[in-house]
């Protein structure tokens, strides 16, 4: 895929009028048509995605996505936001104050479940030259942590949490959008990088305090996996550097793909191919100093 | 009628050149709504249009359920050979009806289709020994209330669905085509007595042409909700043209066939919207033979079908498209029990419906 268009980008104010109506806006290789008329979603919206384009009415849309309070008495008593793909409603309603949280959690869905031209990871992945390393990661395992401060030191964001890898070539499709950070991350992201540019913080969510943070440097290319890091946070923990087998990889690769069943041999090739092409290792660490040197270690880089 | 892109595109797919992409895209968004988009690609791909899709980002919505559709086939083919094996140990027949009937047998209602549940048809006396056959291969029941478990054994052609304790994939057991309460009464004897084996596998079978293409026309016209409704449509559609060009007296045998089953009414349906909607070819003589058993108010219950066999999208609906669903839901309930216990039921349903949305 070539570079992302970017056009003129609206100012916020008409980009909010755009939203009432439903707004083409290119994400990655996705043309979602948005459409909303919560200020707050409006607000935090118009905000993080400011360096993503505008698309014409005649683009061809890929999702049309809404959210939006439902038409029943949730819109007054106790009101609640409904997320819909072109109506069809694939998330349980939530309170309008996580009306933005369910608004991104609504974009993954449709990714994770239409998507499936591509074998998709539940990971981070950031690419520099067109070499990419790849954090693979349950949740609470510190890879939107250790993702958010690659991407804060050259590093180009090309997802926080859905990497798309075409089969059976095996390249990364760079799908940028905000990094989701919970709990502590925030207030360690927010001590590091006191100057990025946050969304608003949502408290007491499903997963916890959750904020949105715009990445510095979104990825426009098309990358190949060159290293990847299965990384483990602990408060306590010793810091520990270990090169794993590829068999080892492997598995814990599958267990983070979403749809590899969709794809069957040829899915188990394409993890096979990026396995041949990457040097692969487990890191455990407890601050982000020792984070960064390591993954300068093992790329070479700076 | 309305104009569905759609239909449109699946019936003539080698036009897809000439459509605008707007119109493209429609076709794309109904496809969705009725689980018919990767039939829709495997017609596109047949025509030779598919890999010359201009349009990548469309294409790849296509290319995207031709995967999720061809892991189903693995996946139906992979369960059918457990469950194959399953019952051979026991000496039973495997009858498989519905959509993997249609794909271990090869027909072209196969292409593309997705799955939910895998449809077995078993012979009522053997239902105790199959249950136990079926837990024995891990195969459970899934959990339920007391009346929804009441209502499948005493109301139903089928036992609660079961889940494989590991899989999670799906078993509808029906010991009938129609519920023992229902106002048509098929003989399931006379169909087990005509179903056939399908080549390469030692114990699975299908019902036989007509009776297959019986039994989904009965499904479909017995439904409630038609959320698939264009989708069973397709299969039938599918089902007529390949058996009428495979034998030119299949549509003899299959009003003969009807008859003998108490089946006319679902038959006269079938063949009507499979005509009207998707154009198939069917003998002036068979409508003619038909239509004397064409049901009272026939002209209201053609304006409620038309509206619910199209993709429920809002761009197929009108302002009759929700009342048309809603009568259609409760003349299926009223075709399948009698009205003392049909209100209960319903309101009962309802209520249950309430309390699941309040507790969102």
């Amino acid at each position: 895929m070539s570079k992302l268009q970017t056009e003129a980008h609206l100012n916020k104010s008409e980009l909010g009028d755009l939203l009432v109506s439903g707004c083409n806006i290119q994400i990655g290789p996705f043309c979602f048509n948005i459409k909303t008329s919560i200020p707050s979603v409006i607000q935090n919206f118009s905000h993080l995605y400011t360096d993503h384009a505008i698309l014409d009415k005649q683009a061809f849309v890929d999702f049309y996505v809404s959210i939006n309070p439902p038409a029943n008495l949730r819109r007054w008593i106790r009101p609640q936001a409904v997320f819909e793909i072109d109506d069809y409603r694939p998330l349980e309603p939530l309170p309008l104050a996580h009306a933005y949280p369910l608004f991104e959690w609504g974009l993954n869905w449709c990714i994770a479940n239409k998507a499936h031209q591509y074998l998709i990871f539940h990971a981070a992945i950031l690419e520099k030259d067109g070499k990419a390393i790849l954090l693979p990661g349950e949740p609470g395992s510190g890879k939107s942590t250790l993702c958010t401060i690659l991407a804060h030191t050259g590093w180009s964001l090309m997802s926080d949490e859905l990497t798309l890898l075409t089969v059976p070539t095996a390249e990364v499709i760079p799908i940028p959008k905000p990094i989701s950070l919970k709990n502590q991350s925030i207030s360690v992201i927010k001590n590091l990088f006191p100057k990025s540019d946050f969304g608003n913080v949502y408290e007491n969510t499903s997963k916890g305090t959750l904020t949105h943070l715009k990445a510095p440097l979104p990825s426009t290319q098309v990358a190949k996996i060159k290293w990847i890091i299965f990384p483990k946070f602990g408060e306590h923990a010793e810091t520990d550097l270990q090169e794993i087998t590829k068999g080892a990889a492997h598995m814990r690769l599958l267990q983070n793909a979403f749809n590899h069943n969709v794809f069957g041999k040829t899915g188990f090739e394409t993890i096979n191919r990026v396995l041949d092409q990457s040097e692969v290792f487990s890191f455990s660490y407890s601050d982000s100093d020792t984070a960064l040197n390591a993954v300068k270690e093992i790329t070479g880089t700076n | 009628m309305r104009n569905c892109a759609l239909i449109n595109l699946l019936s003539e797919p080698q036009l897809v050149e000439s459509w605008p992409l707007k119109k493209l895209e429609l076709a794309i968004r109904q496809a969705y709504r009725c689980d018919l988009l990767a039939t829709l690609a495997y017609r596109l791909r047949q025509v030779g249009k598919l890999e010359s899709m201009t349009n990548e980002s469309a294409k790849n919505h296509f290319l995207s359920m031709l995967n999720v559709s061809s892991s189903h086939k693995k996946f139906i083919a992979w369960e059918v050979n457990v469950l194959s094996q399953l019952f051979l140990q026991h000496d039973k027949k495997l009858i498989l009806l519905k959509g993997a009937a249609y794909t271990i047998s090869g027909l072209p209602s196969g292409d593309g289709r997705l799955y939910g549940d895998i449809d077995l048809l078993i012979n009522k006396p053997e239902l105790k020994e199959i249950e136990s056959i079926l837990r024995q291969g891990l195969w459970l029941p899934k959990a339920m209330d007391d009346y929804d478990i009441n209502y499948y054994r005493e109301w139903s052609h089928e036992i609660p669905p079961v889940y494989h304790a590991t899989r999670r994939s799906v078993l509808d057991v029906h010991h009938a085509i129609l519920p023992p309460t229902c106002k048509l009464k098929p003989d399931s004897k006379k169909i087990l007595n005509n179903i056939v084996p399908i080549k390469g596998w030692p114990n699975v079978y299908v019902l036989s042409p007509s009776d297959m293409v019986l039994h989904s026309m009965t499904h479909l016209f017995h439904e409630g909700e038609f959320d698939h409704g264009l989708r069973d449509l397709i299969d039938i559609d599918a089902l007529l043209r390949f058996f009428n060009e495979k034998d030119e007296c299949f549509y003899d045998g299959l009003v003969d066939r009807a008859k003998e089953l108490d089946l006319v009414l679902p038959l006269y349906y079938g063949v009507r919207y499979c005509n009207r909607l998707l154009g198939t070819p069917v003998p002036e003589k068979i409508f003619n033979d038909l239509n004397q058993y064409s049901p009272k108010f026939s002209k209201i219950i053609d304006q409620l079908f038309y509206r619910a066999l199209l993709p429920h999208h809002k761009s197929c609906d009108d302002g009759f498209s929700g009342i048309s669903r809603w009568l259609l839901y409760v003349r299926s309930h009223y075709l399948r029990m009698p009205v003392k216990m049909l209100i209960p039921h319903l309101i009962r349903k309802a209520y249950k419906e309430r309390t699941k949305d309040n507790r969102q």
